[in-house]
């Protein structure tokens, strides 16, 4: 089925529609979520927000844009917010270690605190860490640049800039992380 | 020789992370992702800031009413008070000018 048409029954309040749109765009979203958190669990549960949002919003959807470029633009937010209410956790926890409330909420919850890293963000770690340094605008560019799905077009208007614009983000983002990670593998050492 | 090690890792690291796997929403994702649909109500946004705008612009006109009240009758009790003055100084035979200086 069409966008327009999607769109269409989707603003009547059709709830098939919503079900063909989510069948057409879970991958990709879920895909996008993912490459911004590194982390199954948590690209799960933001793709299922993205879809919230879509369905709560619909009607305020002027078709100013094309109906995916708002789609990829909900699911980049929600992950961009994601990560930034991760390292607000990160900070705090930091803090409580300083203080360390961790034993603290362990001898008050009667024992150890489940470890929450999940294998594959172990894993990225380091490039979670360098892509941190990245400012969002780099950040995103480049991200997507990695997903199959996104041409430079598609991200060029996702990021309302030009296509040369972010062929230049990704260049930049892309010399900043593998510098970022040098330093962050030989500290490593 | 060490500088060209560390980027050869970095550039082996960012490899790992192009060659991520995609990922497929599962059944299971797409059963809970309904379930959260079927309680979540679809946002009146434009009848509801239409509505709001409504109200914010009446309030800020009877605001704009009042301090054009206030503004007005404190002009007129100001003329009052300058023309009891004058009357004053009338009587007591004192230069208006003199006072108000």
């Amino acid at each position: 089925m069409e966008d327009n048409e999607i769109l269409r029954k989707l603003k009547s309040g059709d709830k098939s529609a919503f079900e063909i749109l989510v069948s057409q765009y879970s991958n990709i979203v879920l895909n996008t979520c993912y490459r911004f958190l590194l982390d199954r669990e948590d690209a799960e549960d933001v793709s299922q927000d993205v879809f919230v949002e879509i369905y709560q919003s619909i009607k305020s959807f002027r078709g100013d844009s094309k109906l995916s470029t708002w789609i990829y633009r909900i699911a980049v937010t929600k992950s961009l917010d994601e990560i930034k209410k991760r390292n607000r956790k990160k900070r705090l926890s930091s803090f409580g270690k300083t203080l360390h409330l961790d034993d603290v909420v362990s001898w008050l919850g009667g024992g150890t605190m489940p470890d929450k890293l999940i294998m594959e963000e172990e894993k990225m770690c380091e490039v979670m860490k360098a892509l941190d340094v990245l400012p969002d605008n780099q950040r995103v560019a480049f991200t997507l640049s990695k997903i199959d799905g996104y041409a430079n077009a598609e991200i060029a208007a996702i990021m309302n800039i030009t296509t040369i614009a972010v062929e230049s983000l990704v260049y930049r983002a892309k010399k900043c992380v593998t510098k970022e990670l040098e330093i962050i593998l030989k500290s490593g050492n | 020789m060490e500088e060209f090690t560390q980027n050869k890792r970095a550039l082996q690291k960012l490899k790992e992370y192009d060659a991520i796997e995609n990922l497929q929403a599962s059944e299971e994702w797409n059963k809970s992702l309904m379930k959260r649909i079927e309680s979540t109500n679809p946002r009146k946004n434009s009848e509801l800031s239409s509505f709001k705008l409504a109200v914010i612009a009446l309030l800020i006109i009877i605001n704009l009413g009042f301090v054009l009240r206030l503004l007005i009758s404190d002009s007129s009790i100001l003329l009052q008070r300058k023309t009891d003055l004058q009357v004053i100084s009338k009587e007591l035979l004192i230069n208006f000018d003199s006072i108000n200086n």
